[in-house]
């Protein structure tokens, strides 16, 4: 075949598959005949003949037609996967595999290509690499793209078996690590335990996402561990008198509150639509960012007084906060990510009615009144309370334990630098 | 121009044409009507906010701007006439996000209309003077305070992302995430006792390599092409001699040939806790990479353990980057470093650069958790039958 006629044929072939996508049928018709009779052992003829045959269910003419093609010219991909087709329709898996193979060497990209190998798995009995090719076949599948409707139906069904082979990795798993986790017994495992289910995809990877300041080689750790800050011990045992306290100024309703989140006019609302302004998450602070509030403390004094105990995250216009949390009955809190990962948040829980959440990246825990959580707020995190009545938590801020005082000395000064420069602060909240 | 009285476009056009001629008070008031028609777009607003600057009312201008970039909130000029409103009243900050907003969105159009261009090149030096200000305040008032970030080399690295000057670089490795320890491109390897021992032994590995290399076998290519896994970021090292290696152990499989050929590199690596688990790791390689060659960014596949490089035979010309950090190799001066964060390497000399390589255990991982996870990636490899390859 001269260049020239390779050319012809593949602009008739090319045009065909416009007039094609365009809807207009008896238009790619008539070209495709017209290159079938111009030259019809050109490649992307016999492919297209083939193809058409096996849509009429004439696969061994197209297995005959097709093993000419890729005998004349074996690097076409397409050819190679319509092969591959003939060969499942007449049940010969091995060739198919051979076929597929193929392609996938001259296109590891190919999708098509790359599910009809899991599904030559599956039917081979082998559901652990079908799984394994399909798992390849879906990650080349960009996010929140919408495969065409013939693959749908089969793009579903690669979903369903990578999820059965995560399930049944799992108590594969469970049961080969026994031995493993019986020598350990008693150890902290919780690390391993995140690491297993990042592995089995049950959870998602989270990152540390500050918006003001990241500061690096930091253990990016959603919560840390109680133990770690004895300190606690004494502000959870007056956690009834200062749920007391707080109950005193909330008893005339929530007017004495103030909303949590106020985004200045002009700024997008992003997730806030709802709470912007809203005082159904309500604040009543006794420091905020820095500034202590003498008539929010002298109402509050054993609060206060329980506070003394509290290392604070003492930053000028940032830091230290503390404040009284209130999230209404039905109410979410949307995902969100803090200012900075050189500070930790502390929770004491108070008020908490049944049918409350909170989670932290992939993590979830409940809270439990008078027992303090420690976690790091630059993760996403988000909290609701479906409940019927206000849930109350008592919030401060410290400092990142693994920071040197150096450090802390320098984080003071440049984040006082940068407020200073736009007078504003970073910390406000939302 | 005689405006359609119904038509809020063509009255809107009026009004920049009266604009154009400096009459402030016709143009307010065609704005003003072409917004009472309820169908203006983003235009007229911006219109007006023009119309009440001239006329020197400040907030009007502002909030007649926030009408205009609520219609439309990519609309050009309103961005940049809001930077500019900004930085008249001296809000350097709120100033630099608009012109930072105009200038993003100026770039995603195919080509900057001819109009826009001087715009664009004043939101641009605007834009970099209010950064560089910035850059010398926090600069200067951290050396008021007698802290230079010389104190931290950590606080330095957060300055430094805190001014955009580098951007975050995170552990991605490509098989499997252990949480929870953190990003570090570049260890000390002062942190570890047993470095000073096997640097102390370089000359005496180079002398073995160099007995390898004249005796001229051994060393293959380091990627090798693998028929039942997609071979995507391979960038045409597959199969390519220009990186070769020699190893002593191929993911945990020992070599006993090739380490019988080289007793002391074996014995000087006695103490290091080479990162084991079945059928995968550690390898322990001499690594060459041949004059030219670039190994492409890519990720490692598990962050449970370190890689460590002892610089054998290297030539001016060669680097290692990972992360926001380049390195350049220097003979005989291990460096440890997290290969499940973006990485590349090149040799630009003319001779080939070759390097030992090893893995070893990440130094937070307990005992137990290191049993772990060998326990588990080896029931993984029973399960799949065929592992993947981690080679890369």
């Amino acid at each position: 075949m001269n260049s020239h006629q390779d050319a012809r044929v593949r602009l008739l072939m090319d045009s065909a598959m416009r007039a094609l996508s365009a809807g207009q049928h008896q238009e790619a018709e008539r070209l495709v005949r017209q290159a079938q009779t111009e030259a019809p052992h050109h490649p992307l003829v016999l492919n297209e003949t083939a193809r058409q045959l096996l849509m009429a269910g004439k696969a061994a003419a197209a297995h005959t037609l097709l093993e000419s093609a890729v005998r004349e010219d074996g690097t076409h991909a397409s050819l190679w996967l319509n092969l591959a087709a003939a060969l499942r329709a007449l049940d010969r898996g091995d060739e198919e595999m051979a076929a597929l193979d193929k392609v996938l060497t001259l296109d590891p990209r190919n999708i098509r290509a790359r599910l009809q190998t899991g599904s030559l798995h599956e039917l081979r009995g082998n559901p652990r690499a079908a799984a394994m090719s399909y798992r390849f076949a879906l990650q080349l599948i960009p996010p929140g793209f919408d495969p065409p409707a013939p693959l749908r139906e089969v793009v579903q069904h690669a979903r369903e078996i990578v999820a059965a082979n995560d399930r049944s990795l799992e108590a594969f798993l469970d049961e080969r690590l026994q031995d493993t986790r019986a020598r350990h017994a008693g150890e902290t495992l919780r690390r391993f335990d995140k690491c297993l289910a990042t592995l089995l995809h049950k959870d998602a990877i989270y990152r540390s996402q500050p918006s003001f300041m990241y500061f690096p080689q930091l253990p990016p750790i959603e919560f840390h561990e109680r133990e770690d800050f004895p300190w606690l011990d004494s502000i959870e045992a007056a956690t009834a008198d200062i749920r007391a306290e707080l109950s005193g100024v909330i008893s005339e309703g929530t007017a004495a509150l103030e909303p949590y989140v106020r985004i200045p006019e002009g700024m997008p609302l992003n997730q806030w639509q709802e709470l912007n302004q809203s005082r159904r998450w309500g604040v009543y602070y006794l420091w905020r960012e820095g500034v202590a509030l003498p008539e929010h403390i002298a109402r509050c004094p054993r609060t206060a007084a329980a506070l003394e105990a509290w290392p604070r995250y003492d930053v000028p216009s940032s830091g230290p906060t503390a404040v009284f949390s209130i999230l209404d009955a039905k109410t979410r809190i949307p995902p969100h990510t803090g200012v900075t990962n050189t500070r930790l948040i502390v929770h004491l829980p108070l008020i908490i009615p049944s049918g409350c959440e909170f989670r932290v990246g992939a993590e979830r825990r409940e809270w439990h009144p008078g027992r303090a959580l420690v976690f790091d707020d630059t993760f996403e995190h988000a909290a609701s309370n479906e409940s019927d009545v206000p849930r109350a938590v008592l919030i401060l801020d410290i400092w990142n334990p693994r920071l040197s005082a150096a450090e802390r000395d320098l984080v003071r000064a440049a984040t006082a630098a940068v407020s200073e420069f736009y007078d504003i602060s970073f910390f406000r909240g939302g | 121009m005689a405006a359609d009285p119904t038509n809020s476009g063509s009255i809107t056009q009026a009004g920049f044409a009266a604009l154009k001629r400096g009459d402030s008070a016709a143009a307010r008031a065609l704005f003003e009507r072409s917004i009472s028609t309820g169908a203006a777009e983003a235009a007229a607003w911006f219109g007006l906010s023009q119309a009440h600057r001239l006329q020197g009312a400040s907030d009007e201008e502002s909030s007649s701007l926030d009408q205009a970039l609520k219609l439309d909130a990519h609309y050009l000029p309103a961005l940049l006439a809001k930077a500019d409103w900004f930085a008249r009243f001296g809000d350097r900050r709120a100033a630099s996000s608009y012109y930072r907003a105009f200038i993003k969105l100026a770039a995603t159009l195919p080509s900057v209309p001819a109009h826009m261009r001087a715009d664009l090149a004043r939101a641009q030096a605007v834009s970099q003077r209010f950064a560089r200000e910035f850059e010398d305040h926090l600069l200067s008032s951290l050396a008021a305070n007698g802290l230079g970030s010389s104190a931290s080399k950590r606080f330095g690295h957060a300055i430094e992302l805190l001014l955009g000057r580098k951007q975050i670089y995170l552990q991605e490795p490509k098989y499997f995430f252990f949480p929870e320890l953190p990003h570090i491109q570049f260890f000390d390897p002062r942190a570890f006792d047993w470095v000073a021992e096997l640097e102390a032994e370089s000359g005496a590995i180079r002398a073995e390599l160099t007995a390898l290399l004249a005796a001229g076998d051994g060393f293959i290519p380091y990627l090798q092409a693998e028929q039942s896994r997609p071979a995507f970021d391979t960038k045409k090292l597959l199969g390519n001699p220009d990186w070769s290696a020699y190893f002593l152990i191929k993911e945990g499989v020992a070599m006993a040939k090739h380490m019988a050929q080289c007793p002391r590199t074996v014995a000087a690596l006695r103490r290091a806790p080479l990162c084991r688990i079945e059928r995968r790791t550690p390898s322990v390689l001499f690594s060459l990479l041949r004059p030219g060659t670039r190994i492409p960014p890519h990720h490692g596949f598990m962050n449970t353990r370190l890689i460590c490089h002892l610089p054998l035979v290297m030539p001016r010309g060669c680097g290692l980057r990972v992360g926001n950090e380049a390195r350049q190799w220097r003979e005989g001066e291990l460096i440890v470093f997290d290969d499940t964060i973006e990485h590349e390497a090149w040799n630009s000399s003319n001779e080939a650069r070759i390097v030992l390589i090893f893995d070893i255990w990440r130094p937070e991982l307990s005992e137990e958790e290191r049993r772990l996870v060998s326990a588990m990636l080896a029931a993984i490899d029973g399960f799949d039958g065929n592992p993947q390859k981690w080679t890369d």
